[in-house]
């Protein structure tokens, strides 16, 4: 309590003069608006765009390569953003499959924000762009607390990660419009339980859609690929 | 840990929120995080005196107030808790839900001089 006023003060050295200022702001105010800029510039242009989250090495860029051509053989014009601490491997990767792709290295930071993608748009989106591709940054958690001002987050579960994912990080899982169930073609050299994992994705989400696949053998790439242009 | 961005994010508005206000210095800083928010008490408690280091808000009281998540059921209609690993409708466990409350991260309330 404040000595001087009698008021509920949580600083004990409090000394008279002070104000309290009730307030209700947003905390991520700065990002929330730079991602609804894009989002409204993105829509303006009709453009699709998928924020992709998933853990480090669940076989988003393995994805990304197969999917980008594929867009290119069904004549869908995409743009890729690549996000990753360091190196631009992921960019290198990326390149040659019709698309433009441009790579951001956040050095020391755990997750793209909406100013870095809203820097990139001019540059990165053409006139007859319909797809915009963000791959994020490899990590379950930070990603998911950052609106780039994307049309729908993806998320990827490879199987080599353990069924129960979802419900060990809820906020992605629950707020992906689509999780994609990666790497299937390992399952004859794994436990995994397929229906396990349905419940985890359950427990945290009623809404999401969910597709497995597997980029290197391409079963299910085909049902990812009409998602991804609306079929 | 997005924590640290996060307050430095929170300690330019309370900078801007101070110049507005023609405050001096900043007694207490209020915040709330919701359980599903994606953001987590420690980190917030660690990274908040390093983001407030020479600025107005530098030895600063940092009070976090935690709120539950709060889910509204589609099958019955019932308002209730849940946990983020498991959306649930407390009354009657359908999984039809919306959340109500549970996701932001706000700051609530300063003390200035």
């Amino acid at each position: 309590m404040c000595k001087d006023c009698g008021c509920e003060t949580a600083n004990a050295v409090a000394v008279h003069g002070h104000r309290h200022l009730d307030l209700e702001t947003r905390v991520l105010a700065v990002n929330d608006e730079a991602a609804a800029k894009n989002r409204a510039w993105l829509t303006e242009r009709g453009i699709k765009t998928l924020n992709i989250i998933s853990s480090p090495g669940s076989g988003k860029t393995q994805l990304l390569e197969r999917t980008l051509e594929r867009l290119a053989q069904r004549g869908v014009k995409v743009a890729v953003i690549v996000g990753d601490q360091q190196t631009d491997n992921d960019a290198q990767r990326l390149q040659g499959k019709g698309a433009p792709v441009i790579q951001i290295e956040t050095g020391a930071s755990c997750h793209l924000n909406a100013q870095q993608i809203g820097n990139l748009l001019p540059e990165i989106i053409e006139e007859d762009t319909e797809l915009l591709l963000i791959e994020n940054i490899g990590n379950l958690v930070c990603p998911a607390a950052f609106d780039l001002g994307e049309t729908a987050k993806v998320a990827l579960l490879s199987v080599c990660e353990g069924e129960d994912k979802p419900v060990k990080y809820p906020l992605l899982f629950h707020d992906a419009a689509m999780v994609l169930l990666t790497k299937i073609d390992l399952i004859p050299h794994l436990d995994w339980d397929a229906e396990k994992c349905h419940q985890a994705l359950h427990q945290v989400a009623h809404h999401g859609k969910h597709l497995s696949v597997s980029a290197r053998s391409g079963e299910g790439m085909k049902a990812w690929i009409d998602w991804l242009i609306g079929k | 840990m997005h924590e640290l961005s996060l307050a430095v994010d929170l300690i330019a508005q309370i900078e801007k929120i101070c110049e507005r206000e023609k405050a001096t210095r900043i007694l207490s800083v209020k915040v709330s995080i919701g359980a599903m928010s994606g953001v987590e008490r420690e980190p917030m408690e660690f990274a908040f005196p390093e983001a407030a280091r020479h600025t107005l808000a530098e030895g600063a009281v940092f009070e976090i107030e935690e709120v539950p998540l709060r889910v509204h059921c589609n099958a019955c209609g019932a308002d209730t808790k849940c946990v983020p690993h498991l959306m649930r409708c407390e009354k009657c466990l359908d999984a039809a839900v919306d959340i109500i409350s549970g996701r932001d991260f706000l700051l609530t309330g300063l003390e200035v001089l």
